[in-house]
């Protein structure tokens, strides 16, 4: 004998639910919702994996109003190297002060002059 | 002694004749189960796996420093040492350790759902956690790796050669496994409650889980784009993290600590579930001010990702950032405290026994208490610069870690054995477990806080002769831990086959997960239970019990 209660009979219990329900949901409609839910929240871990090129993109945004709208967009690759995008999370973070002036910021004070933008060999304008 | 432990009549008592463990047969029904329970269990056998061979390394570590030159071996072998036992240890151990195992298992019961919102995910977290703890012994056995568990840049990415690549892709796998799990368990708080299964219904351990799931969930992919760019520095030269081509080796510092202290309370937070579940149970009373420990949880995870630059004192971030950071360091001790202070007041008065989950969660209070004040004292500046890198530092983590979750963690185990295998361990060994490793535990770890105040640096092999007797005192204790962990793993096997039969509810528990057989129905509940009483309410455990008729058959 056991020593407990059991169900009389799960297996009919289990076996109820239609092909399109997933065992272990009550209602289709909970089915539904706890799908959307679950892939906003994975997208939301997303938003923080690519955190940080999104950062990238509305600093530049920032700086340089509509950069995506210069066309063509030539990359001297050479200032690239020495200049390079990642820079500018640097300058985010706020360390320039530790390194001396870094390439990045020597970029933005060219920018800020009317230079070429970071070495990107994009064009500086205030504005569009 | 007082017990309030209750099994049925072993002469008469049988296991359950249908239970998630007989359901299915054969190595292929563990290995493609979408059961919770099951994956819980795969997840426990696989972290006892690792935690030995993080534990070995422990012990190794402390045979080396055991004299005070370098004399067991290399240097640069410690330091390979020590930084696989960090990762073994945080990545593959603490961080999945109750959430994984004992969380898997219970959070669909103690809201009363049949399963987590996405099995088939959970299976996956679990495979992606065997693949990253397979990359983490290629690494190891190729020839390891030696930048401590932190993955320091520049050091990781310009000036060894170990296997980092490995172990940082081990870890970046293994976070997606820690990602699965905490998106499912949020998913499942929120869209799977049985009916009358409120918010403020909910175990403690539900949301304590809910607020480690939080800092899964928004912190690890923090710490895999940041071992991404580890990577891409070492194999490109991107130059992200070297100043050479304008990047900042502290930005790795910032990212990498994001997530690495939410990742503490990812470890501890589970951690106090367990505790507040035990501490009710064995003082039969409900937790005293439930609401405050319920939010002191999302507290501690809120406040847990405004902290991290503390580790970064002495790297050179401005005083007016470390002013900020230290004030916000000593704020996460609020939620804490509160935590401790109510458990403290829910034994007040209440009809304490010392049943062995009791006895952890005891050595949990005291040792985390310890382990959390000196966070504090390294959370103020003039403190910190003092002890930062010394085994001051080694100490503290290792209260808060090893005191703190992993006496939580044999204290869950311990609470939950019962219910998750049917059958109860030998008491009397296993409270003798629970005072071996309390012992052991001090004795290890207590005379390195004095080591690190008299300046001991941390990760070296060798270390000045005035130093030895305390580290005597340590490696003693190492020993002394190690029979204290052992212990469990040999008597949990025996009860497998030798334990009496537990019953469903051997501690007269409230949680939906005791009035359910032991060990439970693969679909957990064979109606959608209906929750009409608050938890923690053992006046209506008692009336239940007191009518109860039982079915059997």
């Amino acid at each position: 004998l056991d020593s407990q209660t059991i169900a009389t009979h799960p297996e009919e219990e289990h076996a109820k639910h239609p092909p399109y329900l997933h065992h272990h949901f009550a209602t289709v409609e909970q089915q539904k919702e706890t799908s959307t839910f679950g892939m906003w929240l994975f997208l939301l871990t997303e938003i923080m994996f690519f955190g940080g090129l999104f950062c990238a993109y509305l600093i530049y945004q920032l700086v340089l109003p509509g950069f995506r709208r210069r066309q063509p967009l030539t990359v001297d690759r050479a200032g690239c190297d020495e200049y390079g995008g990642a820079d500018l999370l640097e300058l985010h973070h706020g360390h320039g002060r530790l390194l001396g002036r870094t390439p990045a910021a020597q970029g933005f004070d060219r920018m800020a002059a009317g230079d070429n933008f970071a070495g990107l060999g994009v064009p500086w304008h205030q504005g569009d | 002694m007082s017990t309030i432990v209750t099994l049925p009549d072993q002469l008469t008592a049988t296991l359950p004749k249908r239970s998630y463990l007989n359901e299915e047969y054969g190595l292929k029904s563990w290995l493609l189960t979408g059961d919770h329970k099951r994956i819980a269990i795969l997840y426990l056998i696989s972290i006892t796996f690792f935690f030995f061979i993080g534990g070995a390394m422990a012990g190794l570590i402390r045979l080396e420093l055991l004299t005070p030159p370098s004399d067991l071996m290399a240097a640069d072998t410690y330091n390979k040492l020590f930084t696989m036992h960090g990762i073994i240890m945080v990545f593959l151990f603490l961080v999945p350790s109750v959430p994984a195992t004992i969380g898997n298992f219970l959070i669909p019961i103690m809201v009363g759902a049949k399963d987590l919102a996405f099995p088939k995910i959970n299976l996956l977290s679990w495979y992606l956690y065997v693949v990253g703890g397979i990359l983490v012994l290629a690494a190891l056995t190729l020839g390891g790796v030696d930048t401590g568990w932190t993955f320091t840049t520049p050091l990781s990415t310009h000036y060894l050669n170990t296997h980092v690549i490995t172990a940082g892709l081990a870890i970046f796998v293994a976070g997606f496994s820690s990602i699965f799990t905490g998106l499912n368990f949020i998913v499942t708080v929120h869209r799977m409650r049985a009916p009358g299964m409120t918010w403020f219904r909910l175990p403690l351990f539900v949301w304590s889980h809910y607020a480690a799931s939080i800092l899964m969930v928004l912190g690890t992919p923090v710490l895999a784009i940041t071992l991404v760019l580890v990577i891409l520095e070492r194999v490109m030269g991107i130059g992200v993290f070297d100043p050479a081509k304008g990047g900042d080796p502290l930005l790795f510092q910032h990212l990498f600590w994001f997530y690495s202290h939410p990742a503490v309370y990812i470890m501890i937070l589970p951690g106090m579930g367990v505790i507040s579940e035990v501490i009710s149970t064995f003082s039969r009373k409900r937790v005293f001010g439930y609401t405050a420990v319920a939010f002191s949880s999302v507290a501690i995870a809120v406040f847990g990702f405004f902290v991290w630059a503390h580790h970064m004192f002495i790297m050179g971030v401005s005083n007016y950032s470390a002013l900020v950071f230290s004030l916000l360091t000593m704020l996460v001790a609020v939620p804490s405290a509160i935590k401790i202070f109510n458990w403290a007041a829910t034994l007040y008065k209440g009809s304490i026994t010392f049943e062995t989950p009791m006895l952890y969660a005891f050595g949990f209070m005291g040792l985390f208490t310890i382990g959390g004040l000196t966070g504090v004292f390294l959370g103020s500046m003039g403190m910190d610069i003092h002890l930062t890198e010394t085994y001051f530092i080694v100490a503290h983590f290792h209260f808060v870690m090893v005191g703190g979750m992993l006496m939580a963690f044999l204290a869950g185990i311990h609470f939950w054995w019962p219910k998750m295998t049917g059958r109860m361990y030998p008491e009397g060994l296993s409270k003798l477990a629970a005072l071996i490793t309390f012992v052991g535990f001090n004795l290890t770890f207590f005379p390195q806080f004095i080591l690190g105040y008299l300046g001991m640096p941390r990760r070296y092999a060798a270390y000045p002769p005035e130093f030895q007797v305390l580290n005597v005192l340590s490696t003693a204790g190492a020993t002394v831990l190690g029979v204290g962990y052992l212990l469990p793993m040999l008597y949990l096997v025996w009860s497998l086959k030798y334990g009496k039969i537990a019953g469903a509810n051997p501690w007269q528990a409230t949680g939906l997960e005791w009035q359910i057989q032991s060990p439970p129905l693969t679909e957990n509940f064979v109606e959608t239970p209906v929750v009409d009483y608050e938890a923690y309410d053992y006046e209506w455990q008692a009336n239940k019990t007191k009518h109860e008729v039982q079915t059997v058959g």
